[in-house]
């Protein structure tokens, strides 16, 4: 049996966060490949890159400088990338906006908000990886 | 210039994150043995007070923090024993620049100096450099 690799995008601006997802993501889930970009537009860039496959799951920061993560979920909606991940990770603390309802409605993809930072036990108990 | 070895470094941040990406920084950078991360100000003054602990030769200490920040831990850290804190060396760490903050700094004669976060390779050998042998 072929073993399915779990394959993870971070997209955050900031570098501490980023290294510590990875490293929490690694540890709980064998055989995950982490990818980390630093900006929206670097994200929509790397789905847009053949060269990468399809993530199982973004997680997405929201406050980040040129591109929020709201604008990058817009983006994503609109240029109909192929790449579009089945679940996507919203890291924010309040509930959502009617405008940012929209944007998830019209995206096809299993939406989650979470606090930052990731814990070991969050990741263990709520991503379901397909290995 | 003095002539201190540097041997423990205590960091002091509520960021978990923050935390973890400055000990990996300070592991690369090769140039101190022990790091001892608290993540919050209470925390970190009762680690000072306790006598089995060693004393830091240097600490990053983060402004904002929920309860106690980083202004209201050094009100606290004056009170300690001149024994324990005379030869620290206490970098003050803030996300952006802030003039006021930078101000406040320059007056405290605890404060050596103050960085941007997240530190650096680069910035931890400054502080090596400046502060110690």
């Amino acid at each position: 049996m072929t073993e399915i690799q779990s394959r993870f995008l971070l997209v955050d601006d900031d570098d501490p966060t980023n290294v510590f997802h990875k490293y929490i993501l690694e540890k709980a889930i064998s055989n995950s490949k982490v990818s980390v970009v630093s900006s929206g537009q670097f994200a929509l860039d790397w789905l847009n890159d053949s060269k990468n496959s399809t993530p199982d799951i973004i997680f997405l920061d929201i406050n980040m400088p040129l591109m929020s993560g709201w604008e990058f979920l817009q983006q994503l909606q609109q240029f109909q990338l192929d790449n579009i991940p089945g679940q996507i990770v919203i890291f924010q603390s309040h509930t959502p906006t009617s405008d940012q309802m929209t944007i998830i409605n019209n995206l096809n993809a299993e939406i989650t908000f979470h606090k930052k930072p990731l814990t070991l036990e969050w990741v263990t108990h709520n991503i379901k990886t397909s290995n | 210039m003095n002539n201190k070895s540097l041997k423990h470094i205590l960091l002091i941040d509520d960021d978990e994150p923050t935390n973890f990406y400055h000990s990996m920084m300070i592991e690369e950078s090769g140039l101190c043995p022990n790091i001892y991360v608290k993540d919050s100000a209470v925390e970190a003054i009762k680690w000072l007070k306790d006598e089995a602990n060693p004393i830091p030769d240097l600490i990053f200490l983060d402004i904002n923090m929920p309860i106690m920040n980083g202004w209201e831990f050094l009100d606290e850290y004056k009170e300690l024993p001149d024994v324990k804190k005379t030869d620290i060396i206490v970098v003050m760490l803030t996300t952006s620049l802030n003039p006021n903050d930078m101000e406040r700094a320059n007056k405290m004669d605890e404060i050596s100096s103050f960085m941007n976060k997240p530190l650096t390779i680069e910035n931890i050998q400054k502080v090596v450099k400046e502060q110690f042998n």
